[in-house]
């Protein structure tokens, strides 16, 4: 009787360890998406304020060529703005993609933290001390993203 | 009443594996060590400490094709003994009073005994035993076989199914 009662519980065990390897491995596979986003979003910050650099400086370099060339100063300004936009464009586009990823992968590297969490206060889990911890980094950081992204756009 | 100290010497991931009177016990860890303490009116408790593998049953086919299936081929199991090690110890201890037992582990030997006592109190070994099991290696080998098999046939769907796209 508690040979059957021992191995039923094997069994559920080995099922318990199939799903938190498999959450473990999500978690860690959404949080280098997640770095990645945020990287993302830092370039976005770093863009828009070369951008600004960039912009006051072929500004000046281009109200230098337009007076310096002969012809319509006010045309040729005009002419060179648009191309430096239309060149930017296409990178305000990227980075404002990883910024709204962002708030959505901070979303299920939480979920899936929880259900680590869950797993390991159930008592169905006793990860090893290095492991826990990662776990909590984890967590914490991406409890951190998440609330700095409800606070500042809201999940939309 | 009578009050039995349990303490269990070079016995590793023991959660699951050992019953006291048919219940599953929560030991507590102390510098390698487990510890177990309890009280009852009855006149002997039966120790057991069972470590499957996992091709017991009837249905040991059908069971590890579920796991190799939900595991994604097996990406995501745990690690199983490949000799498919079965340690099995039962020992009946007498509690008509207080008593204090430490069972510990033996050095393995394919055949030999699993665990030693240490103890004033009088226990009776049922069965006390550490092996591999041949049967169980024959039958993980042919699902290691079976698993290939699949694993083969599965690569060979995908890539067609890719072509075919």
């Amino acid at each position: 009787m508690e040979v059957n009662q021992i191995l039923a519980q094997a069994r559920l065990n080995r099922f318990t360890t199939i799903f938190f390897n498999f959450a473990v491995t999500m978690f860690c596979i959404v949080w280098v998406a997640l770095l990645s986003s945020l990287l993302g979003q830092i370039l976005y910050f770093f863009v828009l304020a070369s951008l600004f650099v960039a912009i006051i400086c072929m500004i000046i370099f281009t109200l230098g060529i337009a007076f310096a060339i002969p012809g319509n100063p006010v045309a040729k300004l005009w002419g060179f703005l648009q191309k430096m936009l239309s060149a930017n464009d296409s990178i305000l586009h990227v980075t404002q993609v990883c910024f709204n990823a962002t708030k959505w992968i901070s979303l299920v590297a939480l979920v899936l933290s929880l259900i680590a969490l869950i797993l390991v206060i159930v008592g169905k889990k006793q990860p090893k001390v290095g492991k826990s911890i990662l776990l909590s980094v984890f967590m914490i950081v991406s409890i951190v993203v998440f609330v700095f992204q409800l606070t500042t756009g809201g999940i939309q | 009443m009578a009050q039995l100290n349990l303490e269990f010497i070079g016995l590793k991931s023991l959660a699951g594996h050992v019953t006291v009177n048919g219940e599953f016990i929560k030991l507590k860890k102390d510098h390698g060590k487990y510890f177990y303490t309890m009280n009852t009116e009855q006149p002997a408790v039966e120790v057991v400490i069972y470590q499957p593998h996992y091709y017991e049953g009837k249905f040991w086919f059908f069971w590890n094709l579920l796991y190799f299936l939900v595991s994604v081929f097996g990406l995501f199991d745990m690690r199983l003994n490949k000799r498919c090690l079965v340690l099995d110890a039962r020992l009946k201890i007498a509690t008509t009073q207080d008593a204090q037992v430490v069972i510990r582990r033996q050095n393995f030997v394919d055949g030999g005994a699993l665990v030693s006592t240490e103890t004033t109190a009088q226990v009776e070994i049922i069965s006390n035993q550490q092996y591999y099991d041949k049967a169980a290696k024959k039958k993980a080998s042919l699902m290691r076989k079976f698993k290939i098999a699949i694993a083969v046939v599965a690569v060979l769907i995908a890539a067609v199914t890719v072509v075919m796209l």
